[in-house]
C-alpha cells in the first residue's frame, strides 16, 4: 500500500487528473499524485512517456488541459487558475542545468533572491556552503566541470526556499562514474535542506537508487506509485515488471496459493484468480545445472564480469534468463534442470 | 486580510473556493503585454502592404486602361526580362564562384573567400553609374578608343537594358554566392563520398548529389535577386530601362496620379508573390537538413599551374570589376571635385545630407532593434503559435518591393492626414505626410526582418531551459529579458543596428518617394548627381555611401567566411 496517505497538510504537491495534450496525442493522462512534506519521488518512465512534460506542467511551463495541480496549499493551476511560473515558487534543475553563462556562480544561485533583500549574499553563500562549492562564487559557469554545474544548479533552484524542487533527469548528460557520485551529493544535499522533490529520470537504477517512492510511468499514465521494493518485487503490471528490471514469463495454471509450471509447483503472491496465469521470475531468481532430463537448453550465454546470463530455451518455445556465477558456466547447447531460488513467493498475471 | 493595494486590489472574489491567488494572477500576468505589442507591431507591418494588395482586389478600370494605352506593354515586358536575365546571370556568376572558392585550393582562394562579398558594399545605382561614366561617349575608354583609331570606332551601347543586366548582375551576385557557399559548407562531405563510392567522377557526383541539394539555397538566392531588380528603379534608368517600378515613381513624382501608382504598385507585390511561389516551387519539398554543424565538409582540390592561375585571374577580375575599378574610378572623380564647390567635403550641403542620413538610418535600427528584441522575446516568453505567427508577419516587409512598402506608407499617412484635417487640427495636412516619421516608419516595415532575425538567431542559440530557469526562479517576464536574454544577445542587438543602419543608409527607392520636401540624404543627392551626368560631384557623397557599407561586410563575412577555411 502507499505511503502518501499521510495527514492532509503534509501534501505539499498535489496533483488531480492532470492531462495533457499535443493535438491528438496525449502527452499525460489524467494524472494524479500526492508528494509529502520531505519526499524525495521520482518519476520513471521511457523517453516519451510524458514525464518530463508532467514536470513542466507542475512548474508552469507548460499549460495543462484539463485537471489541478495544487503546490504548497495553493492551487496553481486549475479550470480557472494559472499561474505563471514565476509566481509558483517551484524550484527547478533542468538537464543541461541551464545556468546563466553571463553571470558568476554566486550570481547564479542569487538570481531568484530579491535584488534588494539584505540577507541575499549571505543566502547565496549559505547555498553555496550547502552544495561545497564555497570556494567557487566567483568563477563562470564555463569554468566548472559538469558535476559541479549541476550542483551549482541544484543550490540556484534551492536558493528561494521553493515549496518544492523539480529535477529533470538532472544526471543524464553526465558521464557514467560522475553520475553516481553527483547523484548521491544531489541526493544528500536534498536531504539537508529538508526539500520536498520531484525527480524525473528514465534510468530505473538512478530511480531505485534515489526514490522514497517511484512513480512509473507509461504513455501519458502512472502504472504504479510505491516505495522501491514494492515496485520491483510486486509490479503491478507486465510493463512496470519489465522496465524495473529484466524479467520473463513461464506460464502455468493457478490454484491456491501455488501456481503450476514447467519448473514445478511455484509460491505466488495472492491477487490473480485461479486460472491459467504468467510467473513473473528474474534472472537472479533462477539457478541452472546440466540435467540430460530438464525443462530447457542453453541456447545462448552471455558474460557479464561477475555473473553469466544464460538464455535458456523450453521446449514449448519460451525463452528464459538465468544468472549464474560465472565460475559454474553452462555451455550452449547442454540441456539443464531450473530451479526457483528463495522462497519468496513470485508474481503473477493473468495469461 | 487587510488589502495591499499594489499587490491585491484587483482580485476577484473566488467564486468556489478554488483559489484566490490564481484568480488575481491571471489579472497581471504580464504575458498579455508581450503578445499585444506583438500583435501591434504585425498589424503596422501588415498595413501597408495590405493597403496595396487590397486595389488588386478592387482594380480601377479607367487607371487600367489608361495605364495599358500607354506604356505598360513594354514595362511588363522589361520588367520580366529584366528580372529573367539577371537573375540567370547572378546564378551562373554566384553559383560558380561559390563551388570555385569552396571546391578548390588555389592562390588567394581564402581571401576571395570573403572578398567576393564586397560587392554587397556598392549599391547598384553607385554601380551603374559608375560605369556609364566610365564606359558612355564621353568617358575615358571610349576617348581613348577614339584617340587609339578613329572617330567612329565601333562600342556598344552603354545606355541599353545588356549592359542594365551585366550591371545588375554584378551588384546582386553574391546574395547567390553567399548562400551557395553556405549551402556548400554545410554539405557533409560523406554524401559527396558515397556518391564517389558508388562509381561518379567528381564532376557527375557534384551535378547529381551536390547540385541538387544546394537546390533550395540556389531558389532562395535567385527569389532574393528578383526581389532587388523588382525594387530597383534608379539604377535602371540610368539605363534608359523602364520597369513598373520606375512606372511607380515617374507617375507618382511627375504626375502625383496616386491611383495610377497604387495599381502599379499592386502589380509589383504581384510579381513579387511570383517570385515567392517560384521559389516555393523550385525548393519543392525538398527540406535538406543534415545534422550539419559538426559535419566534415567536402575536401578542397589543390588546383596546379594554368589552372590555379585562371581561378585566381577570374576571382581577381569579379573583384576589380565590382570593387576595386568602381572605388578607383569615385576616389579619382573625388580629387577632380577636390575641396571646394559642390560635392566637396567641404560643401555645407555634404555635411547637411549626410547628418540627414545618418538621423534616419539610427532612428531606423534602433527602432529595428528595440522591435527586434520585443518580438523575439515575446516568442520565448508564450510559446504559442499566435506569438509566432505574430513575429513571422511582422517581417513579411523584407520580400515586399520598397516601392511597394512606400506606395502603401504614402496612402496611410494620407489617410492619416485626412482624418486629423477632419478633426480640424491645425497643419493636418502635411503633418504625417511630410514628415521623416512616414520615412523611417516605411524603413521599420522594410527592415525590421534584418533586425529580428539577427537577433532571434542570437536568441535561439541560447538553450530553451535559460528562460524557463529564470521564470522558475521567480522573474517576471520583463525582467527576464533586461536580466537573461539582453546581456546575452548583446551582440545580436549589434549585428542588427550595423545592418539595418547600412541597409538604410545605402537605401533609395523608398525614400526617394517618401522623403519630406526639401529633405535629401545622400543616396538621394547621389542619384541626382548621377542622373545629371554630374559623376564628380557624386563621387564623394558615393564613396561614403560604400565606405559605411562596407563595414559590416568586412566585420561579419570575412568572420564568417574565413576561420572555417583554416581549420579545415
Amino acid at each position: 500500500m502507499s505511503s502518501a496517505v499521510g495527514t492532509a497538510t503534509d501534501v505539499v504537491l498535489a496533483l488531480e487528473s492532470v492531462t495533457k495534450s499535443y493535438g491528438d496525442v496525449v502527452a499525460v493522462d489524467r494524472v494524479s499524485l500526492d508528494v509529502e512534506r520531505g519526499e524525495l519521488l521520482a518519476v520513471l518512465g521511457p523517453s516519451g512517456c510524458g514525464k518530463s512534460t508532467l514536470l513542466r506542467s507542475v512548474a508552469g511551463l507548460v499549460r495543462i488541459n484539463g485537471g489541478r495541480i495544487r503546490t504548497g496549499g495553493r492551487e496553481v493551476v486549475g479550470p480557472r487558475t494559472w499561474m505563471p511560473p514565476e509566481r509558483r515558487s517551484v524550484g527547478v534543475v533542468f538537464q543541461d542545468s541551464a545556468l546563466f553563462p553571463h553571470l558568476s556562480v554566486a550570481g547564479n544561485v542569487a538570481f531568484g533572491l530579491a535584488r534588494r533583500a539584505p540577507d541575499r549574499d549571505a543566502r547565496a553563500r549559505e547555498m553555496l556552503a550547502l552544495v561545497g562549492l564555497e570556494q567557487m562564487a566567483e568563477r563562470y559557469p564555463h569554468e566548472l566541470s559538469g558535476g559541479e554545474q549541476q550542483r551549482v544548479a541544484l543550490a540556484r533552484a534551492l536558493a528561494p526556499g521553493p515549496s518544492v524542487v523539480l529535477l529533470d533527469e538532472p544526471f543524464s548528460h553526465l558521464d557514467r562514474n560522475l553520475r553516481v557520485h553527483v547523484r548521491e551529493e544531489t541526493v544528500a544535499v536534498l536531504r539537508a535542506a529538508g526539500a520536498t522533490a520531484v525527480l524525473v529520470t528514465h534510468d530505473q537504477e538512478e530511480a531505485l537508487a534515489v526514490g522514497d517512492r517511484i512513480a512509473v510511468m507509461r504513455t501519458g499514465r502512472i502504472e504504479q506509485v510505491d516505495v522501491p521494493t514494492t515496485v520491483f518485487h510486486r509490479p503491478m503490471s507486465r510493463f512496470v515488471a519489465t522496465f524495473m528490471g529484466e524479467a520473463d514469463f513461464v506460464p502455468g495454471s493457478l490454484t491456491t496459493g501455488r501456481a503450476r509450471t514447467v519448473l514445478g509447483d511455484l509460491p505466488v503472491l495472492p491477487g490473480t484468480t485461479a486460472g491459467p496465469v504468467e510467473v513473473m521470475v528474474r534472472p537472479h531468481d533462477l539457478e541452472v545445472r546440466p540435467d540430460e532430463h530438464g525443462p530447457a537448453t542453453v541456447a545462448r550465454t552471455e558474460f557479464r564480469g561477475a555473473t553469466m546470463l544464460h538464455e535458456l530455451r523450453l521446449d514449448d518455445g519460451a525463452v528464459l534468463r538465468a544468472l549464474q556465477p560465472h565460475t559454474a558456466p553452462v555451455p550452449v547447447g547442454t540441456r539443464v534442470a531450473v530451479r526457483v531460488v528463495g522462497d519468496h513467493p513470485l508474481v503473477t498475471f493473468p495469461a | 486580510m487587510t488589502a495591499q493595494p499594489s499587490t491585491q486590489a484587483t482580485r476577484p472574489p473566488a467564486p468556489d473556493g478554488s483559489t484566490v491567488a490564481g484568480g488575481y494572477r491571471r489579472v497581471r500576468d504580464g504575458r498579455r503585454w508581450w503578445l499585444f505589442v506583438a500583435m501591434a507591431v504585425a498589424v503596422a507591418v501588415v498595413l501597408p502592404v495590405g493597403t496595396v494588395a487590397s486595389s488588386i482586389l478592387d482594380p480601377s478600370v479607367d487607371v487600367w486602361t489608361q495605364l495599358w494605352r500607354t506604356e505598360l506593354p513594354e514595362m511588363l515586358v522589361t520588367t520580366v526580362g529584366l528580372m529573367l536575365a539577371t537573375v540567370v546571370g547572378t546564378v551562373a556568376v554566384g553559383a560558380g564562384l561559390a563551388w570555385l572558392v569552396g571546391r578548390y585550393r588555389f592562390p588567394g582562394q581564402r581571401g576571395f573567400s570573403w572578398l567576393l562579398v564586397l560587392p554587397l558594399a556598392m549599391p547598384a545605382y553607385v554601380l551603374g553609374f559608375v560605369y556609364v561614366g566610365l564606359l558612355d561617349h564621353p568617358g575615358p575608354v571610349q576617348t581613348t578608343l577614339r584617340g587609339w583609331f578613329d572617330a567612329n570606332v565601333w562600342f556598344p551601347t552603354v545606355r541599353s537594358f545588356p549592359m542594365a543586366v551585366v550591371v545588375m548582375t554584378l551588384a546582386l551576385y553574391p546574395y547567390v554566392y553567399l548562400l551557395a557557399r553556405a549551402a556548400l559548407r554545410e554539405q557533409s562531405a560523406t554524401t559527396y563520398e558515397a556518391a564517389r563510392v558508388l562509381g561518379q567522377r567528381p564532376l557527375a557526383a557534384a551535378r547529381r548529389v551536390v547540385l541538387p541539394m544546394a537546390r533550395p539555397s540556389l531558389a532562395a538566392g535567385a527569389a532574393l535577386v528578383a526581389m532587388e531588380t523588382l525594387t530597383d528603379y534608379a539604377t535602371v534608368q540610368y539605363f534608359n530601362v523602364t520597369t513598373v517600378s520606375v512606372g511607380i515613381s515617374r507617375v507618382w513624382n511627375g504626375m502625383y496620379d496616386r491611383n495610377a501608382a497604387t495599381e502599379l504598385a499592386s502589380l509589383v507585390l504581384l510579381f513579387a508573390v511570383a517570385v515567392i511561389a517560384f521559389e516555393r516551387l523550385a525548393r519543392g519539398r525538398a527540406r535538406y537538413t543534415q545534422d550539419g554543424s559538426g559535419a566534415r565538409p567536402i575536401d578542397a582540390v589543390r588546383l596546379h599551374g594554368w589552372r590555379a592561375w585562371a581561378a585566381t585571374g577570374a576571382c581577381a577580375l569579379v573583384v576589380a570589376v565590382t570593387f576595386v575599378v568602381p572605388v578607383a574610378q569615385l576616389l579619382a572623380w573625388t580629387s577632380v571635385s577636390g575641396m571646394r564647390g559642390a560635392g566637396s567635403a567641404l560643401d555645407p550641403r555634404y555635411l547637411g545630407y549626410l547628418g540627414n542620413s545618418l538621423l534616419v538610418a539610427t532612428a531606423a535600427a534602433v527602432c529595428c532593434a528595440v522591435l527586434g528584441v520585443i518580438i523575439a522575446s515575446a516568442t520565448r516568453l508564450s510559446a504559442d503559435r499566435t506569438t509566432r505567427g505574430f513575429a513571422r508577419m511582422a517581417t513579411i516587409g523584407y520580400a515586399v518591393p520598397g516601392p511597394v512598402v512606400a506606395v502603401g506608407v504614402l496612402l496611410l499617412a494620407a489617410a492619416a492626414d485626412a482624418v486629423l484635417d477632419a478633426l480640424g487640427l491645425p497643419g493636418g495636412a502635411v503633418l504625417v505626410t511630410g514628415t521623416v516619421g512616414a520615412l523611417i516608419y516605411a524603413y521599420v516595415v522594410r527592415f525590421l526582418a534584418l533586425g529580428y532575425n539577427s537577433i532571434d538567431a542570437s536568441l535561439e542559440k541560447l538553450p530553451p531551459s535559460l528562460t524557463a530557469a529564470a521564470l522558475t526562479l521567480g522573474a517576471r517576464p520583463r525582467a527576464v529579458v533586461r536580466r537573461v536574454h539582453l546581456p546575452l544577445v548583446r551582440s545580436g542587438v549589434g549585428v542588427a543596428l550595423v545592418l539595418v543602419a547600412v541597409d538604410a543608409l545605402k537605401e533609395l527607392p523608398v525614400v526617394l518617394l517618401l522623403r519630406p520636401f526639401g529633405f535629401e540624404t545622400l543616396a538621394v543627392w547621389v542619384f541626382q548627381l548621377a542622373s545629371e551626368s554630374r559623376w564628380e560631384q557624386a563621387g564623394l557623397p558615393a564613396l561614403t555611401i560604400v565606405a559605411v557599407a562596407v563595414l559590416p561586410v568586412v566585420l561579419l563575412f570575412r568572420r564568417t567566411l574565413e576561420p572555417k577555411e583554416a581549420a579545415s
